[in-house]
């Protein structure tokens, strides 16, 4: 499927793994969206910049469609490999390349764990605030490719807030340096641009990242609710209370139920909603903190209230929601992750709709929501061997993105659209919008060597699927002929 | 009052006429374009809050809206905006605050405009209405069109509507007056960096004003740490110089450069952002900000003007590109010249 001549002079370079036989292939047949599987014809680890340079010329240079991998850890498919295109994983890119402990900075190579960050920065008293729940294994330059969140957005921000310069490679093997030291410079914001720009704008070959001072005391309060909707209303009132949590986390009686059985962190079981809030700052301020929010939660309606302030009780509390994907995973033998956003005050009414959703398709959906910002992570439960049951998930996946969008939410918060959610791109944005996407895309990548088919669906591929959807009780793209 | 049939169409008619558009708000910060035979196209008139959910952080609103007025509104709420902007002029409206992208002398410590924009509306070089982004705080559908708009000086469309992140407001402000030297103002803001609450590091006439913002233990623990300095509830001073407030007698010129550049020159009239923005009066290019950084004739006094021009860098290369790829028959402005090549 590529080019033999390619291949050959793609051997020929030095500094390269070169990986071409089907078993070790497979290892990169999907990213963390399993359900999409592409073996790649060849995938290369390339070992230095000078080497990335040379296979990116060569692509480059005989039209050969690239797809740029750094953990693999996305669940959107922003990685699934394709059966005509190179894959260029970024793992060797692994050093830490400077530690600027004076300058609240580090620079670091694009392949590096997000988690390795805080910890080679520990020591100085310094982290590096957003922390996806995959942060174990998960790499910063994927990180800056999805523009990551994680339980802590809230109060520090996405990975777009922490990051101050990047080095970027274009297709054409120019490097786009975006300097840190400036705080403004003339021209546009590419910085924020290529945040969340998965892999299509260019190859990130540098980050360097913003670190913080850990906060002196970190207080996490459990509270359990009679239903959602009283928990909703107790998040409302704890952030027009003026307090800023670290993080605000909400999971409904399945996801407790699961978590509970799973890890035994405590939570009540007779709860039908909870919430995790996490307080951090002074030590001389957390207590006053930790006493307002306290009486919010508890003139709000909480029924049982708990609180954990050494390390090892916050972790064990958190442990219960880190662990609630897998943990809901034990309930059915799959389960699909979704991923959108609302504004928080339609929370009622969306899990209403959800759960009637639910009802029509016949599968379970646990909830697990970043309620502080307003990031839904419905898991729908299925069993891929039973008949028809993955095409009913996938169905009821998008009846819940349509849900979001029509209470004006969007339809990724964090996760990406990658392949996964390109069909319900044609519903959130018009035709025009999306011409503004493809504009940017040709204006870096001509040739659209860079992640083809990814994160903006073509208006031919929309005009095929929003014949089937109404938006505002206008057709789509009418300007398209359809079937 | 919603005024985008007006905006709109007076786009398309420069479109039909040959006219290239400059999008404008309360045309305070004019001078920092280049000068250009363009039809203003003014939001002024398209004004008022959509909506405002202080317990979401989130408030929408159109692009003539003036600055004071919605500072004013989230104010009432206890919240306020962290990018705190300069005001240029009581008529400064959010959409130019948002196109103009300038940070004020809170950017190090809370972040710059972009941190806290959600989505816009825009009117494209075509005509074209277009929606990025939303009311939420996660969002990464599509490319981030909504940060792309700050700062890009109405070149690449008209901005009508603004959805922004607002933050509740500190308990208390404070302000400590340290007389001392450039240089030593320097170091004096290295000890305190990461500091919690801090959110300005202002030099001027050999005064440092450091500024805290926070909890009343953070502003205690602060005035435990600076004992003996006077200090005071007022941060005048710093919104003077953030707001440019201030006598020069030639060119305005902006280094941006990195902390650690030494900064004592003749031509310095004030530092913000603790040292990273520096603001020299010359009439001609000052040779100490030629070494590195970034230096801008940033607001044109009399006499003649340097030579200015674009970047001529990947960023700029590629900002060409993206510009062209938006408004391939120029029918908006371009970005403005401001660089002085040294």
């Amino acid at each position: 499927m590529i080019p033999k001549a390619f291949l050959k002079r793609l051997r020929n370079l030095p500094d390269i793994d070169l990986i071409e036989d089907l078993s070790r292939l497979k290892v990169y047949e999907s990213d963390g969206l399993t359900a999409l599987a592409v073996v790649p014809p060849a995938v290369v680890l390339p070992h230095n910049r000078i080497a990335l340079e040379a296979v990116l010329s060569l692509c480059h240079e005989q039209l050969v469609p690239m797809v740029i991998r750094g953990a693999g850890t996305g669940l959107s498919g922003g990685a699934t490999p394709l059966a005509n295109g190179l894959l260029i994983s970024l793992a060797k890119f692994n050093r830490i390349l400077e530690i600027d402990a004076s300058g609240f900075k580090a620079r670091v190579e694009p392949g590096v764990t997000n988690l390795a960050i805080s910890q080679a920065v520990e020591g100085l008293g310094l982290f590096y605030a957003p922390d996806p729940s995959s942060q174990i294994a998960c790499s910063i330059g994927g990180n800056v490719a999805e523009n990551s969140g994680g339980v802590h957005c809230l109060k520090y921000g996405l990975t777009l807030h922490n990051v101050c310069g990047l080095k970027v490679l274009l297709a054409d093997g120019r490097l786009l340096h975006l300097d840190d030291d400036q705080l403004w410079s003339d021209g546009f914001d590419l910085l924020a641009l290529l945040h969340g720009s998965e892999g299509m704008l260019g190859v990130i070959v540098e980050v360097t990242v913003n670190l913080l001072p850990i906060p002196d005391a970190v207080t996490v309060l459990m509270a359990g609710f009679d239903s959602t909707e009283a928990a909703a209303h107790a998040v409302s009132a704890v952030i027009a209370e003026g307090v800023l949590p670290a993080g605000l986390e909400m999971m409904d009686r399945l996801a407790i139920q699961a978590a509970e059985d799973f890890v035994a962190a405590g939570y009540p079981r007779d709860a039908d909603a909870l919430l995790l809030c996490e307080l951090d700052g002074a030590l001389d301020d957390i207590e006053g903190m930790v006493n307002r929010v306290s009486s919010v939660l508890q003139g709000s309606g909480a029924k049982s209230l708990a609180r954990a302030d050494d390390a090892a009780s916050r972790a064990r509390l958190w442990q219960g929601r880190k662990a609630a994907f897998p943990a809901v995973g034990r309930l059915a033998p799959d389960y699909y992750c979704m991923d959108g956003t609302i504004p928080r005050r339609h929370l009622a009414n969306v899990l209403a709709a959800i759960a009637e959703r639910s009802t029509h398709y016949g599968l379970r959906v646990a909830n697990v929501f970043h309620a502080g910002d307003g990031n839904l992570h419905p898991l729908i439960l299925y069993d891929v061997n039973a008949e028809g049951e993955l095409k009913r998930a996938e169905a009821f996946g998008a009846d819940i993105l349509q849900i979001c969008l029509a209470h004006g939410g969007t339809i990724t918060g964090e996760h990406g659209v990658g392949l996964e959610k390109i069909d319900q791109m044609c519903v959130q944005f018009s035709e025009v919008e999306l011409g503004v996407f493809h504009a940017i895309k040709a204006a870096f990548d001509p040739q659209g060597l860079l992640n083809p088919g990814k994160a903006v669906p073509t208006l031919n591929r929309c005009a095929e699927f929003g014949a089937m959807h109404v938006h505002h009780g206008q057709t789509r793209h009418p300007e398209l002929p359809r079937f | 009052m919603d005024d985008m049939r007006s905006i709109v169409q007076q786009i398309e008619a420069a479109g039909t006429e040959g006219a290239q558009v400059c999008p404008q708000g309360g045309g305070s910060k004019a001078f920092l374009r280049s000068s250009e035979d363009a039809r203003i196209v003014s939001t002024s008139a398209h004004t008022g809050t959509l909506h405002y959910y202080p317990d979401e952080l989130v408030i929408r609103v159109r692009a003539g809206t003036r600055l004071t007025d919605l500072q004013e509104e989230v104010a009432h709420q206890g919240q306020f905006l962290p990018f705190d902007p300069p005001h240029l002029g009581v008529e400064s409206t959010v959409g130019g605050v948002v196109a103009a992208g300038l940070g004020g002398s809170a950017r190090p410590f809370w972040g710059g405009i972009r941190d806290y924009v959600l989505g816009v509306k825009v009117v494209l070089p075509t005509g074209q209405v277009a929606v990025f982004g939303g009311d939420v705080m996660k969002n990464v559908a599509g490319y981030d069109v909504s940060r792309l708009m700050v700062g890009s000086m109405g070149s690449l469309g008209l901005i009508l509507e603004l959805a922004l992140k607002v933050l509740p407001e500190p308990e208390a402000t404070r302000v400590f007056t340290l007389p001392m030297s450039p240089a030593d103002a320097i170091r004096t803001i290295q000890l305190h960096r990461g500091r919690p609450g801090l959110s300005a590091a202002v030099f001027f006439k050999n005064v440092l004003y450091l500024r805290f913002s926070g909890t009343h233990q953070q502003l205690a623990q602060a005035e435990n740490r600076l004992a003996g300095a006077i200090n005071t509830d007022s941060d005048e001073v710093i919104r003077k110089i953030q707001n440019l407030d201030f006598p020069v007698q030639h060119h305005l010129w902006r280094w941006d450069a990195s902390q650690a550049e030494p900064i004592e020159c003749s031509e310095l009239i004030a530092f913000d952002w603790g040292g990273r923005l520096r603001w020299l009066d010359s009439h001609l290019a000052p040779s100490i900000a030629t070494s590195s950084g970034v230096l801008t004739c940033f607001k044109p006094g009399q006499g003649e003007l340097p030579a200015r021009s674009m970047r001529t860098d990947t960023v700029g290369w590629i900002q060409e590109r993206l510009k062209f790829a938006l408004d391939p028959q120029s029918r908006f402005i371009s970005y403005p010249s401001f660089r002085v090549s040294t």
